[in-house]
Order: C-alpha cells, then sequence, then structure tokens
C-alpha cells in the first residue's frame, strides 16, 4: 500500500495536478458557500472539463470540488443562517447562535478545523478500507453484482426523499431513462421513436447538468421574490482557544467514524451522516443545555462527519461501482467519460491514478485548511451574492458544458427538460439523487443480471443458488417491506389506542 | 401564483402514471428476438421500470388525497419561470447562429434583468466579465470550440 501511495504522489508532481487542486479546492468552497448550489451541483457543473482534462487532473479536480464544497455550504449556514444545503443543516442549529454571539470568525474557524480533520479521517479510512474490499470483490461475479445494485437501490429509495413511494418513483424513473438506447448486449433500439439521436441513449452531463444546476435556476427564481437576507461580515478568524480546542477533539473524532460509517451506505450520505454525529455528540456531552445555543461541540460534529462522509461515500464507489451518494454518481460518470471502470481493475491496472487521487485528496484537506482560515472573509461575502447575478451565469456555463462535449442541440434540449424535471421533483420532495443513482447503476444492473442468466442453466434461480446474493436481495426486500409494514402497525395502534381512549 | 402542495404532487403523479401505462401499453419501440423466456429479453428491463413508475406514482396520487386536507401552500411564480425558460431557449436556439459573446452577453443581462437586479451597469459588467472569463477558460486554457459569430 505504502508503494502505490507513493507511486500516486508521484504522479502528482505535475503543474496541472497541483493547479486542479488549488483551483478544485477554491471552485469548491465558493460554490458550496453560495446558497442553493451544493457538492452535487458544483461537481456536475465542472464534469464537462473532464472529457478535455487526462485522467488524473480530471479525477483530482472533481474530488477537490467535492471534498471543499461540503465544507462551503457550513459558510451560508453560519454566516446566513440558512442552509446551503440539506448536509449543512445541522450546522445551522448551533453555528448561526454562536454567530449571533457576534463571533462568526470563532465558528468558521471551528467549522475548517473541524471539517479538515472529519476530511482527513475519512481519506485515511478510505485508503486503509479499499484494498481489503477490492479483494473480497475478486470473488464477485455477474449473481453478486445484480444483487448489490439491487441492494444499493433499494436503500437509496428507502432513505432519500420525503416517502418511500417518492423515492421508488426516482428510482424507477432514472433506471427507465438509463434504457432508452440501443441494448447493449443484442444491439437493437429500445424507447427511441425512430429519433436518431437517443440511439446513443440520454447522454449524461447535459441530464446531470439540467437535474442539478438547472433545476436550481429555476428554483432561484423563487427566493428572489420570497425571501431577502442579510449576511453577517467575518471579522476574521479567531482560533479557539486550549479549553475549546480539548472540548470539539472528541467530538471531531467521534463524528468523523461515524461520517465514514454512514457515507459508505448508499443514499444515506452527508446529511443523515451530520444528524446522527449531531445527535451523538449531544448525547455523551459533559454540557447537552449548551446545544441549540451555541455549542461549540454541536458545531464541530456535523462539520467532522459531513467531510468524513466523502471517504465513506468514496468506498463503494472506488471498490465496487456503487456510488455512496449522488455527487459519488456523478464521479462514476467522470469515471466513465475517462474510460476507467471502478473495482479490481482501477486498483490494479490504473493504481497511479487511483492513489494519486488519494494522495490529491489529503493535500486538498490541507488546502482547504489554509484556504478555510485566510479566506474568511471572501467566502462569506461570496455567501452573500445575489442570485440574480449568479443563476444566469451557472445556466449559461450549465448550457456551455453541455454544448461542448458533442457540439450537438440535441443535448441543450436535454439539459432544458432535465431543468424542468429536477425543478418539478425539488416541489414535490422526488429525490434527484435517488434518480441519478439509478440512472447511473442501470448499466451495471441490467448487464449483471442479464449475464448471470446466460451463463447459468438454472434459469432465475441462479440469484439464489449464491448465499452473498440472497442475503442482499432479502436485505433489499427488508429495506423496501419495512417502511411500509411499520407505518400499517403504527395505523392501527394508534387507532386502536383511540378506539380504547373512546 | 399559489398553488397546494397537494394538488401539484397530484398532478404530478398522475402525469406520471399516464405517461408509464402509455409507453408500457402503446408503443412497440422494442424488438424482441424470439425465443427464451422473458426475463431475457430486451424489453423486460424497461417494462419493469415502467411497472415500477406507475405502482410509485399510483401510491403518491393516493397519498396526496389522503392529505388533501392539509392543504399546505406553496409559490408557483410562473410568470418568472416562463420568463427563464423562454430566455433560456432562445440563448440555446441561438448559440449556434450567432456565437458565444452575443448570445451569452445578451442572456446573462436578460436573466440578471428578470431575476429582479435591476441596476444595469451592474448587469452589464458582470456579464461581460464572466463571457471573458468564460472565453478565457473554455477556449484559450482547455481549447474547446465555441460558435463563433462571422468570425
Amino acid at each position: 500500500m505504502l508503494e502505490n501511495l507513493l507511486i500516486g504522489a508521484l504522479s502528482l508532481v505535475s503543474l496541472d495536478a497541483l493547479i486542479a487542486i488549488v483551483v478544485g479546492v477554491a471552485i469548491g468552497i465558493a460554490i458550496g458557500a453560495l446558497p442553493g448550489l451544493g457538492p452535487a451541483p458544483a461537481v456536475a457543473l465542472l464534469l464537462p472539463l473532464s472529457y478535455y482534462l487526462p485522467p488524473t487532473p480530471a479525477l483530482v479536480l472533481l474530488g477537490s470540488v467535492y471534498l471543499a464544497a461540503q465544507y462551503g455550504g457550513s459558510i451560508t449556514s453560519i454566516t446566513l443562517g440558512i442552509p446551503g444545503e440539506a448536509q449543512s443543516a445541522a450546522t445551522i442549529i448551533d453555528g448561526y447562535p454562536i454567530t449571533k454571539k457576534g463571533q462568526p470568525g470563532l465558528a468558521l474557524t471551528i467549522s475548517i478545523i473541524a471539517s479538515t480533520a472529519g476530511g482527513l479521517i475519512g481519506i485515511i479510512m478510505l485508503i486503509l478500507l479499499s484494498e481489503p474490499l477490492v479483494v473480497f470483490a475478486l470473488s464477485f461475479g455477474p449473481t453478486q453484482y445484480f444483487a448489490l445494485g439491487v441492494f444499493g437501490l433499494s436503500i437509496v429509495s428507502s432513505l432519500t426523499g420525503g416517502s418511500l413511494s417518492r423515492g421508488l418513483l426516482a428510482t424507477a424513473l432514472g433506471l427507465f431513462i438509463a434504457t432508452i438506447g440501443i441494448d447493449p448486449l443484442v444491439g437493437f433500439p429500445r424507447m427511441t421513436f425512430g429519433n436518431v439521436n437517443l440511439l446513443s441513449g440520454i447522454e449524461l452531463v447535459p441530464a446531470l447538468l439540467g437535474l442539478f444546476a438547472v433545476s436550481e435556476v429555476f428554483f432561484s427564481a423563487e427566493s428572489v421574490i420570497t425571501k431577502k437576507v442579510i449576511p453577517a461580515v467575518a471579522k476574521g478568524i479567531q482560533l479557539p482557544d486550549g479549553p475549546t480546542f480539548r472540548r470539539i477533539l472528541r467530538p471531531i473524532i467521534q463524528s468523523s467514524g461515524l461520517g465514514v460509517l454512514v457515507g459508505v451506505i448508499p443514499g444515506a450520505g452527508a446529511t443523515i451522516a451530520s444528524f446522527i454525529a449531531y445527535n451523538e455528540t449531544k448525547r455523551f456531552s459533559a454540557r447537552p443545555e449548551e446545544f441549540g445555543n451555541g455549542s461549540v461541540e454541536g458545531l464541530a460534529a456535523p462539520e467532522a462527519a459531513n467531510n468524513a462522509s466523502v471517504g465513506g461515500a468514496l468506498i463503494p464507489l472506488l471498490t465496487l461501482g456503487i456510488p455512496g451518494s449522488a455527487t459519488t454518481a456523478i464521479l462514476l460518470g467522470a469515471l466513465t467519460i475517462q474510460g476507467i471502470r471502478p473495482g479490481q481493475d482501477l486498483f490494479t491496472s490504473n493504481a497511479e491514478i487511483v492513489y494519486g487521487l488519494f494522495v490529491a485528496l489529503l493535500l486538498a484537506n490541507l488546502v482547504m485548511l489554509v484556504f478555510g482560515l485566510f479566506g474568511v472573509k471572501i467566502w462569506a461575502r461570496v455567501a452573500g451574492v445575489k442570485h440574480a447575478l449568479l443563476m444566469p451565469i451557472v445556466f449559461a456555463l450549465s448550457l456551455l458544458g453541455a454544448f461542448s462535449i458533442n457540439n450537438s442541440w440535441f443535448d441543450i434540449q436535454i439539459l432544458i427538460v432535465f431543468g424542468v424535471i429536477g425543478y418539478v421533483f425539488k416541489k414535490t420532495e422526488i429525490p434527484i439523487a435517488a434518480t441519478v443513482i439509478a440512472f447511473v447503476l442501470c448499466p451495471m444492473i441490467e448487464m449483471s443480471f442479464r449475464r448471470a442468466l446466460m451463463t447459468s442453466d438454472s434459469g432465475i434461480l441462479v440469484f439464489l443458488s449464491n448465499p452473498l446474493s440472497v442475503v442482499l436481495l432479502l436485505l433489499a426486500v427488508i429495506t423496501l417491506v419495512y417502511p411500509i409494514l411499520g407505518a400499517m402497525l403504527s395505523g392501527r395502534r394508534s387507532s386502536a389506542k383511540k378506539a380504547g381512549s373512546d | 401564483m399559489k398553488i397546494t402542495r397537494e394538488r401539484f404532487t397530484l398532478a404530478v403523479s398522475i402525469f406520471f402514471f399516464i405517461s408509464a401505462c402509455v409507453l408500457f401499453f402503446f408503443t412497440n419501440t422494442i424488438r424482441d428476438i424470439g425465443g427464451g423466456p422473458f426475463y431475457m429479453a430486451s424489453s423486460f428491463m424497461p417494462k419493469v421500470t415502467l411497472i415500477g413508475v406507475a405502482v410509485a406514482a399510483m401510491a403518491i396520487a393516493v397519498e396526496s388525497v389522503s392529505n388533501y386536507k392539509s392543504r399546505t401552500e406553496m409559490e408557483f411564480p410562473l410568470g418568472f419561470i416562463t420568463k427563464m425558460l423562454l430566455g433560456m431557449i432562445i440563448y440555446a436556439f441561438s448559440l449556434p447562429h450567432l456565437g458565444y459573446i452575443i448570445t451569452t452577453f445578451t442572456f446573462v443581462v436578460y436573466g440578471s434583468w428578470v431575476m429582479g437586479e435591476k441596476r444595469y451597469v451592474v448587469c452589464l459588467l458582470n456579464s461581460a466579465l464572466f463571457v471573458a472569463v468564460g472565453y478565457a477558460i473554455f477556449v484559450v486554457s482547455l481549447r474547446v470550440s465555441v460558435p463563433a459569430f462571422w468570425w
């Protein structure tokens, strides 16, 4: 492993890669700091650039943006008191009260320290766990990959969105959209309606840009007329004193571990990680009464967890090809664009790329610490930039990015249509993340399903012939059925109680 | 324009349900090789996913109807959305013909105005800055070809 890390580090000794780290972190913090834009739109906006860059700088750029945008969202939470993205919601609980006490610099400094520590721990866990998991995955065949894909989608459906039915709709829609085009096994067109442009399927980049970036442009049109905010201007960094630093140390380490564990679960991601970390830190804190009123532990915990979840989400992506979040689904798209397959191939034939990415992410955390500490005033001002000036630029960037891939007017139509779809999804609380993960995973799931059937004589029963496959499929069924049973049982209990009281 | 969330969600779910049914029953754009079980067919995955869409859409419709009395109102700025969509379509359509500089500059100014920025000098400067930076990144650094007018 150390040898591979050295090879990875050597692959970064180029101006391209180092510039990618610095630029990626700066862009990530800036975009993350803007209300409404988070890691997924940030990575989606830069995805078209990966067509024009070599593999290492392209992945390093996108990985750095991902990491930094996780931290950037906390700037909006702390200075504006509104969550930039869902994963920054837990930060407001104690971050904004610290700002209201007149200490925004302290809040932002604790936030960057916790984010950096969480990010470093997450990446170290990624490095330590990747190789054993890849070795374990060597035994996987099409049966196991199919079961794993179904299990991943079942978790995504049940954890994302306002309800199970919304999660299922989003997942099914993502799967259906991915089937449009030529059948990869047989070569016949599916759902193309005679349209030549649809033969190669729905292009990934315009669809992602539409769902994440263009939909946000429409969504921002509402905030123009519904609210105005005035940012608290940070007076600069305010380093925590010794006792404060000792107080935040344990929550940072504990929350980072939780963040990695939760980040591994597809669909769980940074939002759930940050809230679980907050609750657990409050439970074990010596001063729980401070939580909600500006507790430094309450601020550090979710920040460490949401950055640690980056490392966690990258584990299943790089080792098994299963994205742990919407942003890692976009990164899977970037790997596909570069012609790189996650899993064993990535760690053997492309070892310098993946270990280069690991080292780059470690460096990106340190660069983020420097930018976060010394750029506090700048990022606080960025958070207050008016949407009216920014959102047209976001659309123009999205359109240029979508157009530049194939110089195709059809891709622009896809961009706008998916923008409208994304907006409708946001209004109806249908999770876009589930659609994206399903869209990206569908080819792997379908191919594994059909290959497993073709190479076996037992037909559909082949999926019950392997213990791991059986366990994963059973867990998928339980994941989907449990919320429904739970709702039915609680409905019965409440009607029984009502009948009893009558 | 105000609309209740439940009504909007019901309309969207009915749309998805009807679309899934139409695509499932009335489109015949998938050609299958004869023989073999149905789950090996090319049409299997699209049809299974369409069933999933229809079932989930129906479940959401039922949820919306059962929550109808809660009447959560939400803002739906139809005027703004229409103006932005129109601007986007015109920008997209004119980009290949009029080139990157003119269309992007015009769209960013228009978009800022629609979204409520009334300081025209700020709009113009913001737009000019973006066009210049975008050109430097896409064309000069990355050598991406963007549409040009007559030059």
